[in-house]
């Protein structure tokens, strides 16, 4: 009779088989399809309490950037005065003051201010 | 006795071919055999994005990233050195084709991880291959509180994943070439025109300066999936400084971002402008495990 005992763990090369498994199951689990603006197609409640409009934006440019960032200093080129400028420029402030926050330079804005220019980016940047 | 030593001279003569034969036998063996091509690449990242170069096994390469703010924010910021954006990572390898790493950035508080495979490695002698074909698949994930806490959210919006290829050459010793295509998955998007899925072609290039330094060139073309009036193709310049077992990697970049997801669906810096900022990679590689002979 054999009585060799069959190995049933993998060899050690045969372990690495493992981390590889786990990355393709939390690919293949993990993946979705989500946009906030159909998850949350009211905005969210905050956003609306917020009421994000682009005066409230024009309070915070001129507050918080027209001193370098007008017609007459546009440092880095940059002049945020007018709907038109804020709006083509919308996706660097939100990247440089709301995921960076490396705008202004002076600090950060306040969360309430994050919060207006989050609003009204992602409502579409709309002249209200 | 004359006999005798011409018998023992004949045999020595004849064990003395005999060996030198077996000698040359191994010389030809050894000159024939099929060997890697190695240092492609100095560092395990052209600037952003891999390289096809690994670590050794048992190798920990200790990794410290920084990007600083626009050069084009002028001296008041002292042109980009007042802020710093910063990746700390530990890349290790399991084989000699096989690493994983681990890091975390501020920017966005990201955690992420990789694991990077090398199935074929660009090889001379018998049996030769021409290039390296590496696979690298990553995860990051999002740990920032949430701006709006009314919301209910998901613990997969945070998350975002990435798969690449890369195909590379070390064409000589001086220069080296990589395609790479890479596919990011981001979980969760603002708008519904953005798309989920981003794909984007990588190229890197190296050119060896002196046996020290080398100029380095890390570009991502994006193809799709990204609004091209708001983001822009991450492009990367710089040197590759090698001081012992410490790599420096100074350059210029157009991208903030330290991981793949990053710095391919996040870059808004525009060359054109000078939107460009300061950023150095610092690796330094500890051998904690030493390979048995």
């Amino acid at each position: 009779m054999n009585t060799k005992r069959k190995n049933f763990l993998p060899n050690r090369k045969g372990w690495l088989i493992l981390p590889v498994l786990t990355v393709m199951a939390t690919v293949i689990t993990g993946c979705y399809y989500d946009k906030a603006e159909l998850l949350y197609p009211d905005g969210g409640v905050d956003c609306s309490a917020v009421q994000a409009t682009y005066t409230k934006v024009q309070t915070i440019m001129a507050a918080k950037c027209n001193g370098c960032h007008s017609a007459r200093n546009a440092a880095g080129g940059t002049v945020l005065e007018t709907y038109d400028q804020v709006k083509s420029k919308a996706g660097r402030i939100r990247q440089r003051s709301i995921v960076e926050k490396t705008m202004p330079p002076a600090g950060p804005l306040s969360s309430e201010e994050i919060a207006i220019l989050e609003c009204w980016i992602s409502s579409g940047a709309p002249n209200n | 006795m004359q006999k005798l030593v011409l018998g023992l001279i004949l045999v020595t003569a004849l064990q003395t071919g005999y060996a030198q034969d077996d000698l040359l036998s191994l010389v030809g063996k050894d000159t024939l055999k099929r060997a890697r091509v190695t240092n492609a690449f100095k560092s395990s990242r052209v600037i952003n994005g891999h390289s096809i170069e690994f670590l050794g096994k048992g190798v920990l390469d200790f990794r410290i990233l920084h990007r600083f703010g626009e050069v084009s924010d002028g001296i008041s910021n002292l042109f980009g050195l007042d802020q710093a954006s910063m990746r700390i990572g530990l890349d290790y390898g399991l084989l000699n084709n096989l690493t994983v790493g681990v890091g975390r950035s501020n920017l966005g508080k990201e955690l992420d991880g990789f694991i990077k495979f090398c199935p074929v490695w660009q090889s001379s002698g018998p049996g030769a291959f021409p290039f390296s074909v590496v696979l690298v698949g990553g995860v990051t994930l999002n740990t920032q509180s949430w701006s709006d806490t009314a919301r209910k959210h998901y613990f997969s919006s945070r998350m975002a994943f990435y798969n690449e290829l890369i195909i590379g050459r070390k064409f000589s010793e001086r220069f080296s070439l990589q395609l790479s295509p890479v596919f990011v998955h981001r979980n969760l998007v603002e708008l519904e025109k953005e798309e989920n899925d981003v794909y984007a072609l990588g190229i890197g290039a190296r050119f060896k300066l002196t046996k020290r330094i080398a100029f380095v060139a890390d570009y991502h073309y994006i193809v799709e999936g990204l609004d091209k009036d708001i983001y822009k193709d991450p492009l990367s310049v710089g040197f590759d400084i090698e001081t012992g077992g410490h790599v420096f990697q100074l350059h210029f970049s157009n991208a903030t971002g330290m991981n793949e997801k990053a710095f391919i669906t996040n870059t808004t810096g525009d060359w054109g402008k000078g939107e460009v900022r300061f950023g150095f990679n610092l690796s330094r590689v500890f051998t904690v495990r030493r390979p048995r002979h």
